[in-house]
Order: structure tokens, then sequence, then C-alpha cells
């Protein structure tokens, strides 16, 4: 049973400290190197008549390809 | 015993799926509603009307009236003048730093004071103000002779009272950045004074705020065409959120926005996010159509915002920079390995607490060799650590501060002194000609990391040993499955920061 509790606390704890450690563990959205990128809305003036366009650019940011 | 089963069972699935649940879970930056918002930097012309200035806006978007406390510090570091707006329910206030520091005004006499006739929606007060908030009489106008005195000090860094000889660098326009936070009052106290976090501060992610620059040049240069550029601020939360004035309640945050302020028996008393120190910034430069690019970099100085830190923070040494270019060719400005006891890098740049440059200034960036007209750049902008940080840690179940070197600042890290890397932040600010058209836009740096990552270590690009990457590194794999090859030899990386 002590070993029993003993467990429960450890997990208590990992539970209450692995928070703020564990990058994976929200659904907040910040600018950092991502698996999927999303462009909100483009807009190009096909006729070429205003120039309109719009440009993106996606890097790669780790040494593999 | 069937109880205590099930009672665990329930407790590893909340461990497992506790992570995406909860908000305050987590040291990446968004944005969203915080207790703290950081302009990264400001500039303002003083001689001429229509010349750089910046405007920022907060937002209150609660129904319970806030105090937002805005706290002005200089490009090393100090804070120079601090004022209060009195938020009613849903209320937005814009302030021009023009404005403030050319004639000061902070904004319409009858705008920023509890005084105001909340809107229909708006709540009467807030449960966490303190008994007396004092916002009454919250200055719309302050005095000429104050307004004067800081003149000085954002232009030449002294100002009469001071005990050293400069606060603040020597520029002709005014130079900054400003913080503003959630507080209990409309107090004077400044962030690097222990008693505002016992007292003031309090920890209700309640505001959100933009800001942008205005201008016939980007700021800190005068050679490239501008109209303006803006962006959200820096929104940093208090992680947990809640509580009164003076509350403490503990946190899983390393360390803390704050740290080097903090009253020594609890470091990490603000509870607010810590910033990362790895950037990857984009830059457009040169060709037909004049391409430039400036980086803006706020940075954590030493010591706790007197005279002296001031002057540790004028000139801080920047770990690692390495630029690419569309081919992928790295130029290097030295890694942080000359001086094993300190960071003196050989080459690399010194920056202050707040700046904006060229990323074509060679005095500070790797230059772009060969005829790309843009790249990234890899930014590892730790000023080597400091003793004056602190990382909090469980010591006999209870958090202690500890100054020492940790996990966060693993022996051979380009951090070499204390238990942390420094807090920084970047935005990118790109212009140019198109034809007719003006280029303008701004936007935050890709952070590698967050705040509790540990500090990187020399790149192979550098000559060290550590790839250029996310922080954590390349591959994380989850438990199980192999990569598509069929390996897991190269399953090294992890998202999970240590402890520190």
């Amino acid at each position: 049973m002590k070993t029993l509790v003993l467990i429960i606390a450890l997990l208590v704890t990992t539970t209450a400290s692995a928070g703020t450690r564990d990058n994976d563990s929200t659904c907040d959205i910040r600018v950092g190197p991502a698996a999927t990128l999303l462009l909100p809305y483009f807009e190009v003036d096909v006729s070429g008549q205003s120039g309109q366009t719009t440009l993106f650019t996606i890097t790669n940011v780790n040494p593999i390809p | 015993m069937k109880t205590l089963v099930l009672g665990i069972a329930l407790l590893i699935a909340t461990t497992a799926f506790g992570g995406t649940r909860d908000n305050d879970s987590t040291c990446d930056i968004r944005v969203g509603p915080a207790a703290t918002l950081l302009l990264p930097y400001f500039e303002v012309d003083l001689a001429n009307p229509a010349g750089q200035t910046t405007l920022f806006t907060i937002t209150n978007v609660t129904r319970f009236p806030q105090i937002a406390h805005v706290t002005l510090w200089t490009d090393y570091g100090y804070p120079a003048f601090n004022f209060n707006l009195y938020l009613t329910g849903y209320d937005v206030q814009g302030i021009n730093l023009a404005d403030v520091l050319r004639f000061g005004i902070i904004a319409s006499a009858t705008g920023t004071s509890s005084s105001t006739p909340p809107g229909s929606l708006s709540a009467a007060g807030s449960p966490n103000f303190s008994a007396n908030p004092n916002c009454a009489t919250t200055p719309g106008v302050f005095p000429a002779s104050v307004a004067a005195a800081l003149r000085g000090v954002f232009t030449t860094g002294s100002a009469p009272g001071l005990s050293c000889e400069r606060v603040g660098g020597l520029h002709v326009h005014a130079i900054g950045y400003a913080t503003i936070d959630v507080v209990a009052s409309c107090t004077s106290r400044m962030p690097n004074d222990q008693a505002y976090y016992t007292a003031d501060l309090l920890f209700d992610n309640v505001l959100i705020g933009d800001y942008q620059h205005l201008g016939a040049h980007p700021g800190g240069t005068d050679t490239s065409s501008f109209d303006a550029g803006g962006n959200p601020m820096v929104h940093i939360r208090a992680i947990p959120e809640g509580g009164s004035a003076g509350s403490n309640v503990p946190t899983g945050l390393p360390y803390t926005f704050y740290d080097r302020y903090t009253p020594a028996v609890n470091r990490v008393a603000d509870r607010r996010q810590p910033l990362p120190s790895t950037f990857a910034a984009r830059f457009i430069q040169g060709g037909p159509n004049a391409f430039a690019t400036n980086f803006t970099i706020w940075r954590e100085g030493f010591g706790a915002g007197d005279c002296a830190s001031a002057t540790a923070s004028s000139y801080m040494p920047v770990a690692e920079i390495v630029r690419f270019d569309e081919r992928e060719n790295a130029s290097v400005y030295g890694p942080c390995n000359v001086d094993p006891g300190n960071c003196f890098p050989a080459g690399a740049p010194f920056l202050p607490a707040t700046s904006s440059k060229s990323a074509a200034d060679s005095g500070t960036y790797p230059a772009l060799n060969g005829t790309d007209a843009g790249g990234w750049m890899y930014l590892n902008l730790n000023n080597c650590g400091s003793f004056s940080y602190s990382v909090t840690r469980d010591t006999g179940g209870m958090p202690a501060p500890n100054s020492a070197s940790s996990a966060l600042s693993p022996a051979g890290a380009t951090t070499k002194a204390g238990p942390r890397p420094s807090q920084n932040w970047v935005t990118i600010t790109m212009f140019g000609s198109l034809g007719t058209n003006r280029l303008a836009t701004e936007f935050d740096a890709a952070a590698l990391g967050n705040g509790c990552s540990p500090a990187a270590f020399t790149s192979t690009a550098g000559g060290g040993s550590v790839p250029i990457g996310p922080a954590g590194g390349v591959f994380v794999c989850p438990p199980g499955p192999t990569l598509t090859n069929g390996t897991t030899a190269l399953c090294t990386g992890t998202n999970v920061n240590p402890l520190p």
C-alpha cells in the first residue's frame, strides 16, 4: 500500500509540474517551428493591372532536408 | 483496492490529456489576453512632428475595470517613468509616445481615471483592486519639467539626481521600451522595487495590446524610406492566473519575466512567463527593389535596474549569429566560446537592452555574401548568463531560488554564468519599394524554443557540435512508431524541457 501511495503522489507531482516543461502540452498557437503553416488569405490581380500579389516564404530551420 | 486502482487510472488519464486542456501549461508566448505586455522598442523624434513616433494601444477584454501600469525603460534597461491607465470594462486606450515625451500628455485628462463614466457593459469595480485604488486623479497631463527630464533621459541617458553618469544611450531620438502590467492600484512604484511584487502586481490575464511605428525612416536608422509598421505587443501571461496582489501562489515556471527584480525569497513572485533566447529571423536585403530589413531586439539586462546595472546592460554580448542566404550558405559571427569563464565572443556584436538595427549592419550581423536578396538568421541572443538571474526548483518539497548553474545552463552551453539563458524578443521589419508602392511589414521572429528551454550550445556552423534547429532537437518520435525509413537512431529530440 505504501508503494501505491508513493506512485499516486508521484503522478500528482508529475501532473502539477509537467505543464511548463512539455512543449506539446498546449493548444496555444505560438510563432515557432511547426508541422503545418496556414496562409490565411492571398490575393493576386491576375490581369496584372494593379500588380497586387501575395508573397510567402517557407524556411526549414533544421539541418535535415 | 478497486477504488484505488480506478483512482490511479484516472490520474494517469488526467496526466496524459491534461496538457492540451490547461491553458496555464506552457511557456510558449501567444497573442492573447495577458497580465503583462511588452512593447519591445519605441522611438520618438523629439524635434520633428512629422518624424518617428510609436503609438501603442491597450485593451481590457473583460467587463471588470483594470489598472494598467505603464513603465517606460531606457535602452539600457533603466525604469525612468511610469503612469497608470484606469481602463473600464472593455476599454481601449491609445497612447502616442510623441505626445508623452514632447508635451507631457498621456491621454485625455478625463479618459484615464476612475472618474471616467463606464460603458453600459462595464462592471463598476474589480474585486482585485486594493481598498483604495487611488485612481480618481490619474493625470492626463504631467508637468513640463518632468517631460523635459524624460527627453534628457531617453536621448542622453542622463538626468538630474541620478547616482551614475548614464542610464541610457546617446541618440538624437528618444529610444526605449515599455512594459504594461495589471496592478491593484494606481501605484507609482517601478517594477525594480521589490514592494511592487508584494503590494501592487496582479495576475489576471486580461489585457491585449498592439503598437505602430510611424515615420520617414525605420527605427534606429535614417537611410531608408519607410511609412509605418505595426505588430501585437509581447503578451506575457501570469501562470497560474489569479489571486490578489501579493498572493503567494506556486508556479511551475522555472523562472519568470521579472526575475531580476522580484524579492529574494520568492523570485517567481510575478508568475510571468519567461521569454526565449533563440530565434529564426527572416530578412530581405538588396536587389532591384532596395529591399531592407530591421531587426528590433529586446534583451533582458543585467542586475536589478539601478545605475550600475544600466551600464552593464548597455553592452551585452550575443552568443551567436548565423546568417543563411537563400542557397543555405552560412556566415557566422563569433560563437560564445572564447573565454570559458565569461563570454566575449570574437567578432560577435554587443547589443543593449533594446535596439533596432538594419540586418545589413556589418557591425552587428554577419555579411551577406553572394547575390541573394534574402535568407534568414539564426539568432542565439543569450547574453551568456548572469549570477543575478535565478531559477526556482523544489528543494525538499519547497520552492527555492538558486543562482548556480542548472539544467537550463548545461555545461558547455552558451550560458557561462548563472542558472539559465537570458530572455529576448525579436521583431522583423521589412521594407522596400515596388514601383510606386512601398513595402512595409512587421512581424515577430520565430522562437526556436521558449523561455523554459535550456541554453543553446554553440552550433556546428560556429564550430560547435549541435546543429541549429528547434530547441530539443529533431527528430522527436512518439513512443512506438519508427521513422518512415524504419529506424529510430535519429529519434534524439524531445519536446520536454528539463527541470532547472
